[in-house]
């Protein structure tokens, strides 16, 4: 059997594991400040597959799927290091086939001194929002695109804030090839200017830059070898009232996922919101054209992205409404979001005896305002004007209420159009209209003995038709829940894929430790992101995963 | 027999906890920069609590058991604070979709709990947190000296009830 | 005092953000192209002597982002001729026959097809490999990686030749394959020869998503459609000793028959020789031949 280890690896993380060895078995609380501190987490998630042709889930040659993660971290004063140790053997269903193999990606050593803090090795950064870097590890998604190199963070003054650093972009068990560096600077302008300290009125700038160097061995295009990315940002604070907006700027970048054009790439991103008690509103709006940036400009799937364009839309959790969610369009978008949360006070006459709480979310987005220019440039694209296609638009209300001490319930409506073409990369669905209503309504049996009941009913036209789904959760606190549920297919416009796929799961949790079975049916899934189609297979099966935390 | 083998380490792991986990050993927070509502910048290694007990519950916008716990936790804020002086420090894991209606939404629900925004979950990686919600009992000299993961409602009683020990001096139930 | 050293750092950090804008980054003017290269090779133009390289599209007729990818193997195969061999590889969920009409016939997968995008671990479509060798450290390539890919590939050295020598019966569609391979470059016992059958057009509907809905092209030429492997999906074993010379000689010959759905004018035969160090990432291609079987 051969584990794919790297040297540096498998030093570093025999290293820690050397250490929680021998701190641990000191077992000395107090010692433990002279000798530093150990923690880690683990996770593991295995499923077993069983081929189902009714839902067409396939076979899976290997039977069973496991991934595997493993932290260990050790701090002392002001060092630290660490390692992570992945396992995907083979990876489940839905994640990357590139992941298969073992090893040791992540390992990093770092240390602060005074205003300056180092880290060498991997690292994870945000710049901003996001629009020009993010680097972050999205584990259950499975999404790591980390980086691999030197950062370093310097605080010359009080209220200065500076990051720089330069690196290579994790990509599966290996590396892209693009070179990234970037530099971002913060101003806290209350922390600088005298007299500001106690001032109402707080506002914070600040402007980030990041490159990726890449050779040219295109043949037959002329490619930027150094595409290069701006941004500046401003935020205001004043009691209640916050205003932010970002604009960021990227230089001709030909990709895959544009389709090699030349044009430059922007992105806006605003928002104002005010929060009272028992009472909040927020409104954001963004202007996306051009901006996907990888560090690798032939990168496909979810691999090698430098930045994060999260969708301008509510994150729903219920089950059925999660078949339609929306993905920014990184080639471009223009689009809106208004929430309003409002709590009825106690004892009124609409909010009870304990208050309710309605939340309203508004979101819609178009595609850009764009003329086609011929030449490789692309198109050129007015500002903050909605283009002909409508690709998403979302409106929800959610009203939570606790009725007696042993009842609350939420209700919630979703009216939802989803393009379907556009956001799956495909045609002929056009847009799909939904309408979504759920009734969740918890109940305690006694101290510590809950029952939970869910039923959600979301009517579609066109696509695959209506469903209907029933949850019923038994949760003994602190550790024990159960749960079953099913959703049918029933409104499938093709009767023989009238489906029911139901599931259930159990689980034990003792303090950092959670442990959970679950055996059941999974829809399938199928998505084209640029230019590239993906299809995540429906699967029947049994599944164990432990998570622990030391 | 790769599984064979991954499965032995797993016991390892568990059965090495259980060993070590006789004295369930305390750690000091991590020290990592967040921000507060007001933009400011807070490092981790200076939360504090005026020398008293604080929790840090970690949550999200999307994470409906951690609004539950939340939600159900505000319902009795006002007697926990008059009765143990705690403070909880509600730190927000929502990313750049999410995090601008934090505030206006931990407004809207009327939390009074300290919220900050760990934006690039710094923290909760720092913390090893694999799920959430995940909370945190901290004790008055900034260590940790008790965690729980999920939420089912009831976990509440646990929380507080292990609060309650600390301050006088007596095991927590883990 | 505190005010000069805020302007001091603000001006430093302004100068910097300047300089590292300015030259962090190539701005390139229309026109965006320049010509390929000219496929200058070693002098002798003789079949047997240059080095061949293999680029596999893996496709369905059911993936409407395809059709480009296929334009591009297309463009590169007349761009680098006999150099260049593509094989389309129809396998996996888009070139399933259960999307409904027109797309339940014909059916274009073939075991080995399905062997080889489980092994390789391919996820999405179109993507394909040039010579299964990683190109800036990635095996899958989209298809905007290919043309790159075989330019550096093209560069490789010439390792060995495989001559193939077919012989065609119409009465029972029999088909018997010599093949010939010459060590230009020292062997081992790790070389594998892999016989594979390619159609070439097969009429067949394809999806394509730059048209507007249904998008459906009923009568698409589909190029150097894998129809099945000869001996096995990994072939056969060279040499039972490593330290294999220059100039060695090894042949090999096979038996196969043709199915009655086959047009035998335009099947060929696809040969390569691969390295299997048994590790995905290092399966390397080191020759590839293509023939007409008649």
């Amino acid at each position: 059997m051969r584990w794919m280890f790297s040297i540096k690896g498998s030093l570093f993380f025999l290293l820690i594991v050397f250490n929680t060895i021998l701190i641990k078995a000191q077992d000395k609380p107090e010692g433990n400040k002279d000798l530093g501190n150990i923690s880690g987490n683990f996770q593991t998630d295995f499923q077993y597959y069983r081929t189902d042709t009714l839902i067409g889930a396939p076979k899976v040659h290997e039977k069973g799927l496991l991934n595997g993660w493993m932290n260990l971290n050790y701090t002392r004063g002001n060092f630290r290091m660490g390692a992570r140790y992945e396992s995907y053997l083979n990876p489940l269903l839905g994640f990357d086939p590139r992941f298969k193999g073992t090893g040791i990606m992540y390992k990093y050593a770092g240390y602060t001194q005074g205003d300056l803090d180092i880290t060498v090795g991997s690292f994870y950064e945000q710049f901003g929002s996001g629009m020009i870097l993010r680097s972050y590890e999205e584990r259950q998604l499975g999404f790591d695109n980390a980086l691999e190199g030197i950062r370093l963070k310097y605080r010359p003054l009080k209220g200065i804030y500076l990051k720089g650093f330069v690196g290579k972009m994790r990509s599966f068990f290996t590396y892209g090839t693009g070179l990234l560096r970037g530099a971002d600077g913060e101003i806290h302008l209350n922390e600088i200017v005298p007299g500001w300290a106690e001032k109402k009125l707080r506002i914070n700038v600040g402007g980030s830059f990041v490159s990726r160097y890449q050779a040219d061995e295109d043949p037959v295009y002329k490619l930027p070898e150094n595409v290069a990315a701006g941004a500046g940002r401003m935020s205001v604070y004043y009691g209640g009232l916050t205003f932010f907006g970002e604009y960021a700027y990227k230089v001709n970048d030909p990709s895959s996922t544009n389709n090699f054009i030349y044009r430059p790439g922007e992105g806006t991103y605003l928002t104002a919101s005010y929060a009272a008690k028992g009472f909040g509103i927020s409104l954001s709006a963004k202007r996306i054209v051009n901006m996907d940036f990888r560090a690798d400009r032939t990168a496909f799937g979810n691999n090698l992205n430098n930045n994060f364009l999260p969708a301008l839309t509510r994150q729903h959790t219920y089950r059925l409404i999660t078949l339609y969610p929306y993905a920014t369009q990184p080639n471009g978008e223009v689009g809106v979001q208004g929430e309003l949360s409002y709590t009825l006070p106690k004892k009124s006459l609409l909010g009870g005896t304990y208050g309710t709480t309605i939340i309203v979310n508004y979101s819609e987005i178009h595609s850009l305002d764009s003329t086609l220019r011929t030449g490789g440039y692309g198109y050129d694209a007015k500002y903050f004007s909605n283009g002909e296609k409508l690709y998403f638009q979302d409106i929800n209300i959610e009203v939570s209420r606790k009725w007696s001490p042993k009842i609350k319930t939420i209700f919630t409506y979703i009216h939802l159009d989803y393009n379907k073409d556009v956001i799956e990369g495909r045609t002929g669905f056009g847009i799909i209209r939904t309408q979504t209503g759920i009734v969740d309504v918890s109940y305690k049996l006694r101290k510590k003995h809950t029952i939970r009941a869910e039923a959600q009913w979301m009517k579609v036209q066109g696509d695959m038709g209506s469903w209907g789904m029933g949850l019923l959760e038994y949760t003994f606190a602190p550790s024990f829940f159960v749960a079953v549920w099913d959703e049918y297919n029933y409104g499938n416009p093709n009767p023989a894929k009238q489906l029911h796929y139901y599931g259930g799961t159990m689980g034990l949790i003792k303090g950092g430790n959670r442990i959970s079975v679950g055996y059941g049916r999974q829809r399938a899934g199928i998505f084209c992101v640029g230019g590239v189609c993906r299809f995540v297979p429906a699967s029947n099966g049994f599944s164990i995963s432990i998570t622990s935390t030391f | 027999m790769r599984y064979l083998l991954l499965f032995f380490i797993l016991i390892g792991i568990i059965y090495s906890q259980s060993i070590f986990a006789q004295s369930h050993s305390v750690s000091p927070l991590p020290s990592v920069a967040l921000k507060d509502l007001q933009g400011k910048t807070i490092n981790t290694a200076d939360l504090q609590n005026d020398g008293k007990p604080f929790i840090i519950d970690f949550w999200a916008t999307w994470c409906k058991p951690c609004i539950l716990e939340l939600n159900t936790i505000a319902e009795n804020y006002d007697e926990w604070q008059n009765e143990t002086g705690v403070k909880i420090y509600a730190i927000s894991i929502d990313d750049a979709r999410n995090s601008s209606k934090v505030g206006p939404l931990a407004s809207g629900k009327g939390w009074e709990y300290e919220i900050l925004l760990d934006e690039n979950s710094d923290l909760k990686r720092a913390l090893n947190i694999n799920n959430i919600p995940h909370t945190f009992l901290v004790n008055g000299k900034g260590e940790i000296v008790w965690q729980h993961n999920s939420y089912t409602p009831g976990d509440e009683d646990l929380l507080y009830e292990n609060l309650k020990n600390l301050i006088a001096g007596k095991p927590l139930t883990h | 005092m505190l005010m000069k050293k805020f302007l001091f750092v603000t001006g430093i950090m302004v100068a910097l953000s300047f300089g590292i804008s300015f030259s962090g980054c190539d701005i390139i003017d229309s026109p965006y192209t320049e010509n390929a290269p000219t496929t200058e090779g070693p002098g002798d133009t003789t079949e047997t002597s240059i080095r061949k390289v293999l680029l596999e599209d893996y496709t369905g007729f059911y993936c409407g982002t395809c059709p480009p990818a296929s334009e591009i193997a297309a463009s590169l195969d007349s761009i680098y001729g006999e150099r260049l061999i593509v094989l389309g590889v129809h396998a996996n969920f888009f070139a399933e026959t259960t999307h409904g009409a027109p797309y339940n016939s014909p059916d274009l997968r073939t075991p080995a097809g399905e062997e080889y995008y489980n092994y390789f671990g391919f996820v999405s479509n179109p993507s394909g490999m040039v010579n299964r060798k990683p190109f800036n450290s990635s095996l899958i390539l989209s298809k905007d990686g290919w043309s790159p890919a075989v330019v550096q590939s093209l560069q490789a050295d010439h390792e060995l030749d495989i001559a193939l020598t077919p012989a065609y019966t119409a009465s029972n569609r029999q088909l018997s394959i010599q093949a010939k391979v010459t060590y230009k470059k020292p062997g081992t016992r790790k070389d594998k020869l892999v016989i594979l059958l390619s159609e070439s057009p097969v009429i067949a509907p394809q999806k394509d998503y730059r048209l507007p809905a249904p998008s459906n092209i009923l009568d698409f030429k589909h190029k150097h459609v894998l129809r099945g492997a000869v001996n096995g999906t990994w072939g056969d074993t060279l040499n039972i000793s490593d330290n294999v010379p220059v100039g060695a000689v090894v042949e090999r010959s096979y038996n196969t028959t043709l199915d009655n759905s086959w047009n035998p004018d335009n099947i060929y035969i696809i040969a390569y020789v691969f390295r299997d160090n048994g590790t995905i990432n290092d399966r390397e291609i080191l020759q590839a031949e293509e023939k007409a079987i008649k």
